[in-house]
């Protein structure tokens, strides 16, 4: 009797979990048994059960290349790089921002450093474009002013690793450093206050107050970033580069292998056993990165 | 109880909002089609059968609606394409209670849109190949065999296409794609602005192969600085201006399947000195200006920056018209000059029209495939529009002219007959001539073949080397060929992981099919 009560009390709220459950189902979990395409020859007509089984050809045929090394390798260090980069600067503009005491600026601060997160990623290429076009470009203008010789920048892929971490810090700096922001602005004002009276600088404060606080909101977004480190932000890789074939050795990631495999050589069981293998090493790492967590601090870990 | 009955319907509302919008996809009728198709066929053969006394006899007016999805390349307006739709329908509703779709994609981005809408199963009954590989598309099964569909309701397209042809469109023994009535040799050449060419006063006739147009080039820098004499079309120069049999495509060629040898060896392309003088040329060309600086990151079309005056020049294929094609294209007077003789390979000039594998009814598109290939008003209206708004009928001379205030930068409908089916029925363009479709007849006579046409290679076994070696030219041939990177380094590179990627494979796959196929001529 308890229990139907309780089913009844709480069935508008399971109503409104349904749409969401569904979504999940249908985008989430019904293309999961797509995996199969990645052991079949992919034949069109014959649809996804209907092509012939292949076994691990796809597999083998992939990480024979070179291009499995390559993406794999551009997908992990590129995202390393962006997690702790990423996390040291939100941080630090976070707690920059708490610092200033003027509500009208600090308000024009967070909208301005917010913006570039909004901006589509097919502007911010374009925007890109603007500085490294080889011969209109701001950056080759300065380079000729100085007396250096102009650099095609799409086609020299020295600069690229460089060139894609600062377009990513630019952009996602603001969004990562809302989140703390958040949790800065959620600590108890007398702990600072008994600090002041302590006799601590403001360097001690942020060392000794600030950054502890702020710990337990580091570790889960760089959790759920270490989780994220097999998939790579398609736009970024795909768009800013202009999709420029010399710079697709220090650009190209298993999203963007993948999509070129399914548009540009219509090869889908290639890039099913590519999108497999990332969701594999994926899951793996979600959970290894959980684990450690669970052991170090138990209150920080996801399940 | 009042709030509770409100939260409840808020939940069941947003719950039926996120149901319908995954209502009516993937329901593809696969089995329906083949069972009308069927049914359709033991009615046609009955009819077949009484087709010696009786030609028209099959009255295709009765069958169950049905619509034709069309998706085609060029530039046209929605609106333009709607109303081009609702005419050509009219013709096929009459005879085979069809309604037609039109939609024409842009040249850079037609083969991503129809390959997205081959894999999402979107609605789609024919295409042309463009940029499509025959063999390819048909060992994935992207497009339908045809033979029945052919037999059945294709008769005037059977009765219309030569024996090699079929042959040059036979995969596995099936055939996967009806070829355009069009040219059918290819020669290649250099389009380029004539009031630039004219203000430089060069000396085009010494011009015979790619190698000499820098003197021209030099010429045309000199005088407008700020023009790039060849530029590049949506990040590529595709010319190499060879006269090679791709054999089929993918890798693997005939090096100058013109001449008089007998010599049946397939070359890695990339490794001949060809085309090694080639990338350095272009590279040096890049060098001195000549080609356009980020000519592997553009994506304009080279004849919008042609239009503009930023660019002089680009390569294209040569035919009767051609340079009233492209003054059309450009909308300023086109000189063209030939670079490589007409010559037809398996290959070459092939422009094909597809069934997709996933139209729902693929004898109905088939019967439209046969009407626009054969009626010529059909034809006429799919290639030139709508008359009075897109052209005019010069009756007397039986050409077609442009309305007054429409040409051809604004035109809603671009004219480009050559990707239609059948652009030999359409009505000729004033400034072609009336006499350009007798013309192009004796170019695709005149033509010289290469020795192994009639050969096409099937890739099945070697799919996925394929898409390794594509993934090795991707980063290499576009920019080498744009001149933006130096093939002192990247050409050895280049050719070194196409080997890692399995070239060789690929390459000796094509050698013993050919040997065989040589053995049987």
């Amino acid at each position: 009797m308890n229990k139907k009560k309780r089913w009844k009390r709480y069935l508008p709220l399971y109503l409104m979990l349904l749409p969401g459950g569904i979504y999940l189902i249908i985008n989430n979990y019904m293309p999961m048994a797509g995996i199969v395409v990645a052991f079949k020859k992919y034949n069109y007509r014959k649809g996804i059960f209907g092509s012939d089984w292949n076994g691990l050809k796809n597999f083998a045929f992939l990480f024979k290349t070179k291009d499995a090394w390559t993406i794999t390798r551009n997908t992990i260090c590129y995202n390393l790089v962006f997690i702790a980069l990423g996390t040291l600067a939100a941080v630090t503009v976070a707690i920059l921002l708490s610092e200033i005491r003027a509500e009208r600026a600090k308000k024009t601060y967070q909208t301005l450093i917010l913006l570039p997160f909004l901006v589509s990623i097919v502007v911010v290429s374009y925007i890109v474009y603007g500085f490294l076009s080889t011969e209109f470009g701001y950056v080759n203008h300065v380079l000729q002013n100085l007396g250096t010789d102009k650099i095609s920048w799409y086609s020299d892929p020295t600069w690229w690793p460089l060139i894609l971490v600062l377009v990513n810090l630019w952009k996602n700096i603001g969004y990562n450093c809302v989140l703390y922001y958040a949790t800065l602005m959620g600590i108890d004002s007398s702990y600072y206050e008994a600090a002041v009276v302590d006799g601590a600088g403001r360097w001690q404060r942020i060392r000794y107050i600030t950054l502890p606080s702020l710990a337990p909101t580091i570790i889960i977004l760089t959790l759920m970033a270490v989780s994220k480190i097999f998939y790579s932000d398609f736009g970024l890789f795909y768009q800013v580069p202009m999709n420029s074939g010399p710079l697709i050795d220090v650009t190209n990631t298993i999203d963007t292998y993948v999509y070129r495999g399914l548009m540009e050589n219509s090869n889908i069981g290639m890039s099913a056993a590519a999108g497999v293998y990332q969701s594999l090493v994926g899951f793996v790492l979600v959970v290894a990165a959980n684990w450690i967590v669970r052991k170090k601090d138990s209150q920080s870990a996801l399940f | 109880m009042k709030r509770k009955l409100l939260s409840g319907l808020l939940a069941v509302s947003m719950m039926c909002a996120a149901l319908t919008g995954c209502g009516d996809s993937a329901n593809a009728p696969s089995e329906d089609a083949g069972t009308t198709a069927q049914q359709e066929t033991a009615d046609g053969e009955s009819a077949a059968s009484a087709e010696d006394d009786v030609q028209e006899a099959v009255d295709y007016s009765n069958q169950e609606a049905y619509t034709v999805k069309i998706v085609c390349v060029g530039d046209a307006t929605t609106e333009s394409c709607e109303e081009v739709a609702k005419a050509a329908s009219a013709i096929t509703e009459e005879k085979f209670n069809t309604t037609i779709e039109l939609v024409r994609l842009s040249y850079g981005s037609f083969y991503e849109e129809v390959n997205l809408m081959l894999s999402s199963g979107e609605k789609l009954d024919l295409f042309p190949n463009f940029v499509f590989s025959t063999i390819t598309a048909a060992n994935t099964g992207q497009i339908l065999p045809i033979d029945d569909l052919l037999a059945e309701y294709g008769q005037d397209i059977l009765a219309a296409v030569p024996e090699e042809e079929w042959l040059c469109l036979t995969v596995n023994g099936e055939i996967y794609g009806v070829p355009n009535d069009k040219d059918k040799a290819e020669g290649f050449g250099l389009a380029m602005r004539t009031d630039m060419l004219e203000a430089t006063g060069y000396d085009v006739s010494t011009i015979q192969t790619e190698a000499d147009l820098e003197g021209l080039f030099a010429a045309v820098k000199e005088l407008y600085p700020d023009c790039y004499p060849l530029v590049s079309d949506n990040g590529q120069i595709g010319y190499s201006n060879v006269a090679n049999d791709t054999l089929g495509g993918d890798f693997g060629y005939l090096e100058n399947c013109l001449d008089d040898s007998d010599d049946m060896t397939v070359v890695d392309w990339y490794e001949t000195d060809t085309y090694a003088e080639l990338v350095q040329r272009r590279y040096d060309w890049a060098q001195k200006g000549y080609i356009m600086p980020d000519a592997a990151t553009n994506t304009q079309n080279a004849y919008e920056l042609m239009a503009t005056g930023k660019g002089f020049s680009y390569f294209c294929n040569t035919k009767p018209g051609i340079e009233n094609e492209w003054t059309r294209k450009v909308g300023v007077d086109i000189t063209v000059i030939e670079l490589v003789e007409p010559h037809r390979t398996s290959t070459t000039g092939m422009n094909t029209w597809y069934i997709a594998h996933n139209s729902e009814q693929p004898e109905r598109a088939m019967q439209v495939l046969n009407e626009m290939r054969s009626n010529p008003e059909l034809s006429n209206l799919l290639i030139n529009g709508i008359e009075g708004e897109h052209y005019l009928v010069d009756e007397e001379a039986g050409v077609l002219t442009y309305p007054e205030g429409v040409d051809a930068s604004n035109t809603t409908y671009s004219s480009v007959a050559w990707i239609w089916p059948n652009e030999l029925i359409s009505i000729p363009w004033e400034a072609d001539g009336p006499d350009i479709w007798t013309q192009t007849k004796e170019f695709n006579e005149s033509a010289k073949l290469s020795r192994a046409f009639g050969f096409m290679w099937d890739n099945s076994d070697v799919l996925n080397e394929i898409t390794a070696c594509n993934n090795v030219t991707a980063k290499y041939k576009d920019a080498m060929e744009c001149g933006s990177l130096n093939p002192e380094e990247a050409l050895p590179k280049m050719i070194q992981e196409l080997k890692d990627a399995g070239v060789e494979t690929i390459i000796a796959e094509k050698q013993s099919q050919l040997d065989a196929w040589a053995a049987e001529q």
